[in-house]
């Protein structure tokens, strides 16, 4: 075909043959014109003429480079019913839409354990739902095959499952030079923890969030000078009183000092003073301070001490150093101390409190600070209480992903019975039911 | 009877929701007196209600029966049982006779069959009232496709730029003009193409092609006396005029086809399917094109890879052979491999070779050994055969198919279209 007798036809076309006459057939295609012939019949007669002849030899396309195909597969396929259950958990979960992601992960996990891959049919679903869900991603990555990283790699929301996991960064020391030289909100970002000097520089820097920063590192650090500087100002605050040094007497201390002020000691408006200064005193000083006075070790001396806002110093002083002796002592007046204890401490510790105190806070501190999964008689106190209490306003759709992530399978029939009488909880109780029905589901799959 | 295999089920249902719901019923508590046979499978499923629906399925056509209200075909229930029943772990029990309700149901549908072959064989035309039908509609026709020569001319005169400005109303007029007067494949066309103006880059080619075709159409109408039947059965497909039984040949007896795949086009107004058969003896291509419009469903899909022993009744036309099935097809294996593929500029070849006789026709069915390409910076995937040679690949989502071929050589079954490649079925892949 003439290509400019299709060019000027297009233009033509275009333009419309009210302003354009179309050009006549060429000779060489041997079609004679139309009789009695128009311009629009003219231009209609190309059109399919022309059309014809583009449809007649379509042109080959040559392709350019390709990428490479994925390598074949090592690991086995996992086992039939286990991709069966894949299939239900990716396109129907049989369990509470906020427990699938805990469900897809139990899944994931036991095909990492069993070393077994997803079959390459249930990549890009499991993948775009690894996508969206993001705490799935590192259950998702081990599974997935070559197939899986072929595939990852040709989309780029797909690259976190073939890109190495993001390593903690190790924080580079900074120079004192240069931290002096950063401005304000960024001095305060970069103060390191554990440069005690540095910190103790920062107690005189201009900035006031510089400051505020310091000293909530320092009360976290019990070896500082400041931290010596607030035993200094507790110790004459305390005495051990009767002869077998069974009491505590605390007083209260009095106005700060420029020094006192500048550990922290400020003046604020409104409340005691005097006890807020106790309280920051308690926070900051070291805690052998108080065994030294009682001569007791952590577990007698905190009964002993029962002024309000030492007892709220001491409880910051636990959770900003995690000394495990204070928080054994202190866990059952403050259950979130839970999640300072060592894993396998937690679990015992959380039984015990729950048995003596028998209170819904400690559930909720169970729930939210005991690391999953739970022992057998853990999981039965946990739904034994939950079953005697009534839930605080929307801590019922809060609590179900931790509760399923956490309770035991064994504690099923306590909660199939709680999900029959239960409605004050709403559809908390069935869902978990379900939930914990599901799981061995996932064990015998893979078998 | 080979059994089914999930995939299998998945592909049998009528849409996304129904499979989900499904899934939800595929467990043992709803179900009671579920069994099996070669050839049924039937269950009790406790719904809502106070009485259990009853399920049955022939597994041979496949046909779905239930109690239930819904107006999908298979519903959820029969869905379910499905994927109960190729789980195989005796959740669905086998048994030597079917279950009273789903035997009574399979001989019913036997004796339905067998009154409707009767029936067929007793229709008597009437051959007077039949030419009459047949003038009125070439009549109304006829004054429809002048009027729409005019609107052809105007759209010469009046140029494809002023054109592709006008509004979809302006399009959609035109359609409507042609749907009165009996065109509704044309009409089709014009709707198509009051899209394509604004979204494709090639519109202005395009249109002045389609506006080629259109008013070949209209001049072979006008000679409609001297066309050869073929091009007279190409011409009355594309213009919308569809085929009665009276129109149609004789059934051919019944042969071993292969389903090559098949798609589903649920876009318009109007549901499509179109299942592509592969002749076990001689390897002819005929295509089964199914509609159904509004709430109706479209028939139930046949199995890919499987082969049917059915008669086929042949529509007049230039090939790929358009054709429907004379009876209910009766599966004689599942699973079967594709034909081997050949290269991309044959399949292209067969389709500038389809368009020498048919210039209204759309797509060939082509099996092609290559490698699928996965999409990269707004290119779409393409389909690169083994002498280098590239299509791309037609479809909203190419990731299930990348996934199962890997980037690797595969045969790939699907319809070679003027603008690429669309994949129904895949061959040799690790699923």
């Amino acid at each position: 075909m003439s290509a400019s007798w299709w060019q000027q036809t297009t233009a033509a076309a275009l333009l419309g043959t009210e302003r354009r006459e179309p050009p006549p057939l060429p000779p060489e295609l041997g079609v004679a014109p139309r009789a009695g012939s128009t311009p629009e019949t003219a231009l209609l007669d190309a059109a399919a003429v022309g059309g014809a002849l583009l449809r007649a030899r379509l042109p080959a396309c040559p392709a350019g480079e390709l990428p490479e195909p994925a390598a074949p597969d090592a690991i086995p396929l996992a086992p039939p019913a286990a991709v069966q259950l894949l299939g239900l958990l990716v396109d129907q979960p049989p369990v509470a839409a906020r427990l699938r992601p805990l469900a897809l992960e139990r899944w994931l996990q036991a095909a990492a354990d069993r070393g077994v891959r997803v079959p390459a049919r249930a990549l890009p679903r499991l993948l775009a739902l690894a996508t969206q869900q993001s705490e799935l991603r590192a259950a998702t990555r081990p599974v997935i095959g070559e197939r899986g990283r072929w595939l990852a790699g040709l989309r780029s929301d797909w690259t976190w499952a073939v890109a190495p996991e993001p390593a903690p960064v190790a924080a580079t020391p900074i120079a004192p030079d240069d931290w002096h030289a950063l401005p304000a909100a960024a001095r305060a970002d970069a103060l390191p923890a554990d440069d005690l000097d540095l910190l103790e520089a920062a107690l005189d820097d201009r900035s006031d969030k510089v400051r505020r920063q310091a000293l909530a590192l320092l009360d976290a650090a019990p070896t500082s000078a400041r931290a010596a500087r607030m035993a200094a100002r507790l110790r004459p605050l305390l005495a051990s009183t009767g002869r077998l040094r069974r009491g505590l007497e605390i007083t209260l201390p009095t106005a700060p000092d420029a020094a006192g002020v500048r550990d922290g000691l400020t003046t604020t408006r409104g409340g005691s003073q005097r006890e807020r200064w106790l309280e920051l005193i308690a926070a900051g000083a070291p805690l052998a301070v108080w065994t030294e006075v009682t001569g007791k070790d952590p577990a007698h001396t905190w009964p002993l001490i029962t002024q309000p806002a030492a007892r709220a110093g001491v409880l910051r002083a636990v959770r900003a150093r995690g000394e495990l002796a204070w928080a054994a002592a202190a866990v059952a007046d403050s259950p979130d101390l839970l999640a300072v204890l060592p894993v396998d401490h937690q679990d015992a510790t959380a039984l015990h409190l729950l048995r003596t105190t028998k209170a819904p806070a400690a559930v909720a501190a169970v729930v939210r600070h005991v690391s999953p999964p739970w022992s057998p008689a853990l999981s039965a106190a946990v739904v034994d209480l939950l079953r005697h209490t009534t839930p605080a306003g929307g801590s019922a759709a809060v609590a179900l992903p931790s509760l399923a992530a956490g309770l035991h399978p064994s504690v099923r029939p306590a909660v199939s019975a709680w999900a029959r009488a239960e409605s004050r909880w709403g559809s908390l109780p069935a869902d978990l039911d379900q939930y914990l029905s599901f799981l061995p589901a996932i064990t015998e799959a893979f078998r | 009877m080979p059994r089914w295999n999930l995939a299998a089920v998945e592909k049998a249902a009528p849409d996304a929701s129904s499979l989900t719901a499904a899934r939800r019923l595929a467990v043992p508590g709803p179900w009671s007196e579920t069994g099996s046979t070669d050839t049924l499978v039937w269950g009790r499923c406790q719904g809502s209600g106070r009485t259990p629906y009853q399920v049955s399925i022939d597994l041979a056509a496949p046909a779905y029966r239930c109690s239930c209200p819904s107006r999908k075909f298979p519903c959820k229930h029969a869905l379910a049982l499905l994927l109960l029943w190729v789980r195989a772990d005796g959740a669905v029990a086998d048994a030597a006779e079917p279950a009273g309700f789903a035997g009574d149901w399979a001989a019913t549908r036997a004796g339905r069959a067998a009154g409707a072959a009767a029936a067929e064989a007793r229709r008597s035309v009437d051959p007077v009232a039949r030419a009459r039908r047949v003038e009125e509609r070439r009549a109304t026709m006829s004054a429809a496709l002048e009027d729409f020569a005019q609107w052809l001319a105007d759209l010469a005169r009046g140029g494809t730029a002023t054109a592709r400005r006008q509004p979809w109303t302006w399009w959609d007029a035109a359609a409507a003009r042609l749907v009165d007067g009996q065109v509704p494949g044309l009409a089709e066309r014009l709707r198509d193409m009051a899209g394509a103006v604004g979204g494709r880059e090639d519109w202005a080619e395009h249109l002045l092609t389609e506006a080629g075709r259109w008013w070949l159409a209209v001049q072979a109408w006008r000679r409609w006396e001297e066309l050869t039947p073929q091009t007279q059965g190409d011409l009355r497909t594309y213009l919308g005029w569809s085929w009665g039984a009276d129109d149609l040949p004789d059934a051919e007896p019944a042969a071993g086809w292969q389903v090559l795949g098949a798609h589903r086009d649920e876009t318009g107004r109007l549901k499509e399917q179109r299942t592509w058969l592969r002749s076990v003896a001689s390897g002819e291509l005929v295509l089964v094109l199914d509609f159904a419009g509004g709430p109706q469903p479209l028939p139930v899909p046949q199995l890919d890879g499987s082969i049917l022993d059915v008669p086929l009744v042949r529509y007049p036309g230039s090939a790929p052979t358009r054709a429907r099935f004379a009876a209910t097809p009766a599966p004689l294996a599942l699973d079967v491999p594709l034909p081997t593929g050949g290269s991309l500029a044959d399949a292209r070849g067969t389709l500038s070779e389809l368009w020498r006789r048919n210039p209204w026709a759309v797509r060939v069915p082509a099996v092609v050994r290559g490698r699928l390409v996965p999409p990269a910076d707004g290119v779409p995937a393409r389909l690169v055969d083994e002498y280098g040679e590239e299509a791309d690949v037609l479809g909203p989502d190419p990731w299930d198919a990348l996934a199962a071929t890997g980037g690797a050589v595969t045969d790939v079954f699907g319809e070679l279209e003027e603008r690429g490649l669309r994949p129904l079925s895949l061959a040799g892949v690790d699923r």
